[in-house]
């Protein structure tokens, strides 16, 4: 395993070139589904304890941006379950939040992102952003690539409908 | 109908993500988990015995504005009520200047940072006095590294009591960062005024003209503890009392913390962090940290101290 062939010495140090190879990374995927600055942060150093944690887990060093994101798929999911529970929402009205800021070039963009949920971002990010195949992706949403595929299309479809009727354009 | 040039990619991913860098928090956090769990409760205490006060506990709350523009808490439930004074420079303000400050707390409310562009709060209600402005450039950011402050202590616009503050919270803080805010002639308030009305969002736009005699302007600290045991993803932030300090919004659930024999209030974030204000000396003082509540009370009495003589 990989932690075994680093010694303890420079264990922390290699962990170390993980987290600034790759916190951005997961820092920008949190924070669309988080919508706060705060949280995120928070949920990115969560993520990376408990992927410190786990080192022993990850066999193959090639996979890392797999493993990490899984850790912080299941992070967000923790934290999007548990804010559901205190905000006494329906979970899928977490997303009624909306960001903080613009975070996207103009109003209706930003909108529209703001009402995408976890499992959405999630596949936005690993598909769209990473070009993840969907049997990586099934390895880190635990669900079929059968059903993801199918899921991104009908995510899609509804971000095109939803631009069309704000606005009147659709995107290729 | 009209195709975007635009592919899904990249209207994803043109967000504009701030950068972070957490190497340093993640090995504290790191270090803290392998010495073993930090305790700290996850449910406000219902009650703090307050010498010789009386013990106050909010579940929904309403803010009031008095006449004397102090705030009053009020607990929707128990009709409990809890006011935090503000003192400046017994000032007695007639109606139009009250309905002002009532807009004070929804702008607070209201503030809303425009990305990476300066986080811009105006108060806007002149009545023959001598306009002053907040203005809070959001990205002026001053990174400290160890004991090098010489940047933000020696900018000509720094509160005299900011070195001073700084020394006293070193054996306890590391501080990463630091912002500021600070007093503008009416020439540049104007200008601002201008430049940003285009840029505000969900067009709300606050502008309070008042006048302080004290210094008008704030510092926010972000700091990193020294001891893991005790805090986590702590901040501080400093400013002139004339612009209200609530620990949480209106729905948050508040306690009454005696700080230094004065009454401050504390309240509960959804990620288990504590926000603690406390008023002295025509200073608010906001708190903020993951820890025990006596560890922030301690934290901030310290602080208080400082102030005092400023």
């Amino acid at each position: 395993m990989i932690k075994n062939m680093i010694t303890k010495k420079n264990e922390r140090e290699q962990f170390n070139d993980v987290i600034r190879t790759h916190q951005q990374m997961i820092f920008a995927y949190i924070f669309r589904i988080v919508k706060n600055y705060q949280d995120a942060e928070d949920l990115t150093q969560d993520t990376f304890v408990k992927a410190y944690r786990k080192m022993d887990t990850l066999k193959d060093n090639r996979k890392i941006k797999s493993w990490l994101y899984q850790i912080a798929y299941h992070t967000a999911m923790d934290y999007v379950r548990k804010r559901s529970v205190l905000l006494l929402f329906d979970a899928s009205k977490v997303n009624e939040v909306v960001y903080e800021v613009d975070y996207f070039s103009d109003e209706t963009t930003n909108e529209i992102m703001a009402t995408l949920n976890y499992k959405e971002h999630t596949l936005m990010t690993l598909r769209v952003l990473e070009e993840m195949s969907y049997e990586e992706i099934s390895s880190i949403m635990h669900v079929s690539s059968t059903v993801l595929r199918k899921r991104y299309e009908r995510l899609i479809k509804k971000l095109r409908k939803q631009f069309l009727d704000k606005e009147g354009e659709i995107f290729e | 109908m009209r195709y975007l040039s635009n592919s899904i990619k990249d209207i994803y991913g043109s967000a504009k993500i701030p950068t972070v860098d957490l190497e340093k928090q993640i090995n504290h956090a790191i270090d803290r988990n392998k010495k073993g769990k930090v305790s700290f409760k996850t449910v406000l205490i219902a009650a703090v015995i307050i010498t010789l006060s009386t013990v106050i506990t909010f579940a929904t709350v309403t803010i009031k504005m008095n006449q004397d523009r102090s705030r009053t808490l009020v607990d929707n439930e128990t009709n409990n009520q809890f006011t935090l004074s503000m003192d400046d420079n017994n000032q007695k303000f007639d109606k139009e200047e009250e309905q002002a400050s009532k807009d004070i707390v929804a702008a607070v409310y209201h503030i809303k940072p425009e990305g990476d562009q300066a986080r811009v709060v105006y108060y806007d209600y002149s009545h023959e006095k001598e306009p002053i402005v907040w203005i809070t450039a959001a990205d002026d950011r001053f990174k400290v590294v160890d004991d090098d402050y010489s940047e933000l202590l020696t900018h000509d616009k720094t509160p005299t009591y900011l070195e001073t503050l700084i020394t006293s919270i070193k054996s306890d803080f590391e501080v990463l960062s630091g912002t500021y805010s600070y007093q503008v002639d009416e020439t540049t308030r104007l200008e601002l005024i201008e430049s940003v009305v285009p840029k505000s969002t969900f067009g709300e736009i606050y502008v309070e003209l008042r006048p302080v005699e004290k210094q008008l302007w704030g510092v926010s600290l972000k700091l990193l503890t020294k001891d893991v045991e005790r805090f986590h993803s702590t901040s501080i932030a400093i400013y002139n009392s004339s612009v209200f300090s609530s620990p949480g919004y209106e729905g948050s659930s508040f306690e009454s913390v005696m700080v230094n024999d004065q009454e401050a209030m504390m309240s509960k974030r959804s990620n288990g962090a504590y926000i603690l204000v406390a008023e002295v000396n025509g200073y608010f003082i906001n708190f903020e940290a993951k820890a025990e509540k006596e560890d922030m009370i301690e934290f901030v009495e310290k602080v208080t101290k400082v102030l005092e003589k400023y």
